[in-house]
């Protein structure tokens, strides 16, 4: 099976706000996680949007986490895809926050790119280069050990 | 391993679930109501952590059974 080539940027061109908002801010799937992002948002705080000149970041109120947005592609057709926010605390690798196009979920029609898990598997790498033993599962109390790879497909 | 344990820690991995109500032949994809990535990602922390040993998410998926995946595991860990 051959893979999409997915592109990871730390910040997310403005000509995305509107995608970005559609995944964050009306996305049902995310209703499953309720109590979880509930949970989320007492600890990290409300979530909004940041324009840094021709960029778009993600910030909480109670903290600056780094992000991962996904691309299909690169350069103009690219499509956004979905975003990870991580933030390190000694050695934890905290996810606070995942939203993916739901096109990209189950049953939808990107599912077999796995977008969710490249994501994490993104973050897993970026993380072991930062010498973080575990990974917080978002929206849990679990852990993924930073050795635990989470899948084997090409960037 | 044994099976029906590995039945009860999936149950307690994904959460949201009654407690009992999964079986070895439960198709997770389809019978647990609100399965998605983040459940497989706990699925996998479950392994790592009960079992000492580890399963990709693009394994596990090709799954179709909690046994399935329980015979993933065992060989894993050979």
């Amino acid at each position: 099976m051959s893979f999409h080539t997915i592109s990871f940027k730390k910040k997310l061109p403005i000509s995305f706000k509107k995608d970005l908002e559609k995944v964050f801010f009306f996305n049902l799937n995310q209703a499953k996680h309720l109590d979880g992002i509930q949970q989320s948002i007492d600890s990290y705080g409300l979530m909004k949007i940041v324009e840094d000149g021709s960029y778009l970041t993600l910030e909480f109120d109670k903290s600056k986490p780094e992000s991962l947005f996904a691309l299909d592609g690169d350069g103009f057709n690219a499509s956004f895809l979905g975003v990870i926010c991580y933030e390190f605390n000694g050695e934890i690798c905290e996810i606070c926050h995942i939203a993916v196009d739901p096109e990209c979920t189950f049953a939808g029609s990107f599912e077999p790119e796995m977008i969710t898990y490249r994501l994490v598997e993104k973050v897993r790498k970026i993380a072991m280069d930062h010498n973080a033993t575990r990974i917080k599962i978002p929206y849990s109390d679990k852990y993924i050990n930073i050795k635990q790879k989470i899948l084997t497909i090409l960037e | 391993m044994d099976l029906q344990k590995f039945v009860a820690n999936f149950e307690s991995a994904i959460g949201g679930v009654k407690p009992g109500s999964l079986n070895p032949g439960t198709v997770f994809h389809t019978d647990i109501e609100y399965w998605d990535s983040l459940a497989t990602l706990s699925v996998l922390a479950m392994i790592d952590m009960e079992y000492n040993t580890s399963i990709r998410a693009d394994e596990l998926i090709e799954c179709k059974t909690i046994e399935d995946v329980f015979n993933l595991a065992i060989s894993s860990a050979d």
